[in-house]
């Protein structure tokens, strides 16, 4: 499992590509909805929870 | 039937002089695809008009039909070109039968089609003698014209009236000076004239076309232009560099020529294009939630349009662009993931150093 917060991200940081965001938290698919709203949400990070952007 | 005959015409010496050949060169000098016979209109009706006038004005039923018939299948766009011939073509059956043609008649009955054929290869506003590479062609309005040789003079013996009526025979029986001295043309000077002489509707941009047949010239493309073109298209709807199109320009360019030469037509750049675009992965991706009644673009738009006028690096547009086109995300929603990017905050929330760093960044930016 990668640690997000170690990962700049795509996009300056910004996980703006969701894709990306998927990719490096290895979100599976019945973690999609899940991690869609996070990511709406601005929020970064797996592992059972989201950490705030910076 | 003239006072002459064959056997004086065809003078060995003459006939050198005039540029006869018997070789197997080309007898004609354009090819128009016939209309396919679909059988009988079901929607006209056979009704036989009793002979008055002509058929144009005793029947304009069946001759409004002939009329739409001969501009759908032969591109005519006036309908001026075409009364004259179906008049005749219909009349050619009242004398043989007795009454006017029915539609169906006309079509499948008489010459009309051959008729038409000569209308559409703008051969009748040709002199009525001419030659090509040094074969010498008299031209009928009606049928076309036909290389002139001893086997058309004995078979169409009133040819040689028309010879005498266009001076090209004296009524010594010899042939004229006029005859040696008519227009002469290369075949690619003839297939140019007969391309800007013929009536009928051509597919416009891009490209000329030749009077048709084996010596049909390609279609002329501006490269540079068409890269241009595709490069922009390509940016438009998938919102990323291209990569390899010249090689697609050069398809589209070998698609288009093939296609017109075997078809007559144009072939679209843009509907070519959007075809290849459409095919690719990256495009099934923007493009699957896009509602059916928008356009590629016009759905692209409104996500540029939301995450534009937050002003981020193109790398961060790009990315919250291409996600909000893939889940179709609503532009209130995507507008406030936008907002909470990093980039926003230091741009908008940051300590006065981080906004004065930023402003630095903007000038150098500017400067550079």
């Amino acid at each position: 499992m990668p640690d997000p917060f170690k990962c700049d991200g795509c996009h300056s940081g910004d996980w703006a590509d969701f894709d990306h965001f998927c990719d490096v938290l290895d979100v599976q698919t019945h973690e999609l909805a899940q991690a869609f709203a996070a990511w709406l949400g601005g929020k970064i990070g797996w592992d059972g929870e989201y950490g705030e952007v910076a | 039937m003239g006072l002459l005959t064959p056997t004086i015409l065809l003078d060995p010496g003459l006939i050198d002089a005039v540029g006869f050949q018997n070789d197997d060169a080309p007898t004609t000098l354009f090819e128009i695809t016939a209309p396919e016979e679909d059988g009988p209109d079901p929607f006209v009706p056979d009704s036989p008009f009793v002979p008055s006038g002509s058929w144009s004005s005793a029947d304009p039923f069946n001759y409004n039909a002939a009329v739409d018939w001969a501009k759908n299948s032969f591109g005519f766009t006036s309908t001026t070109d075409i009364k004259g011939r179906l008049n005749l073509a219909a009349a050619n059956f009242l004398s043989e039968n007795g009454r006017w043609p029915t539609f169906t008649e006309l079509v499948q009955g008489t010459n009309v089609v051959g008729y038409l054929q000569t209308l559409a290869s703008g051969t009748p506003l040709l002199p009525p003698m001419f030659r090509v590479d040094g074969r010498v062609w008299v031209n009928d309005p009606l049928t076309g014209p036909q290389v002139l040789s001893e086997g058309i003079l004995n078979q169409d013996p009133g040819l040689i009236d028309q010879l005498l009526e266009s001076g090209a025979l004296n009524n010594s029986g010899v042939i004229s000076e006029q005859f040696i001295n008519v227009p002469a043309w290369s075949t690619p000077e003839i297939q140019q004239i007969l391309a800007s002489l013929s009536p009928v509707r051509r597919s416009g941009g891009g490209g000329r076309r030749g009077g048709g047949g084996g010596g049909r010239t390609q279609l002329v493309f501006d490269r540079d232009q068409l890269v241009r073109q595709a490069s922009d298209f390509h940016r438009e709807l998938l919102f990323e560099d291209p990569t390899g199109v010249e090689a697609v320009v050069d398809e589209y360019m070998n698609e288009a020529n093939s296609f017109w030469m075997t078809e007559g037509g144009q072939k679209d750049f843009q509907t070519f294009l959007l075809g290849r675009l459409e095919a690719t992965s990256r495009y099934k991706e923007l493009y699957r939630n896009k509602p059916d009644f928008m356009s590629a673009p016009e759905y692209l738009n409104q996500f540029i349009g939301t995450v534009g006028r937050f002003g981020l690096s193109s790398d961060t547009t790009r990315g919250l662009v291409e996600t909000g086109a893939r889940f179709n995300i609503s532009q209130a929603a995507l507008a406030e993931r936008t907002e909470r990017t990093r980039e926003n905050r230091l741009r908008t929330q940051g300590t006065f150093s981080q906004k004065f760093a930023n402003q630095l960044n903007q000038l150098g930016a500017l400067g550079r």
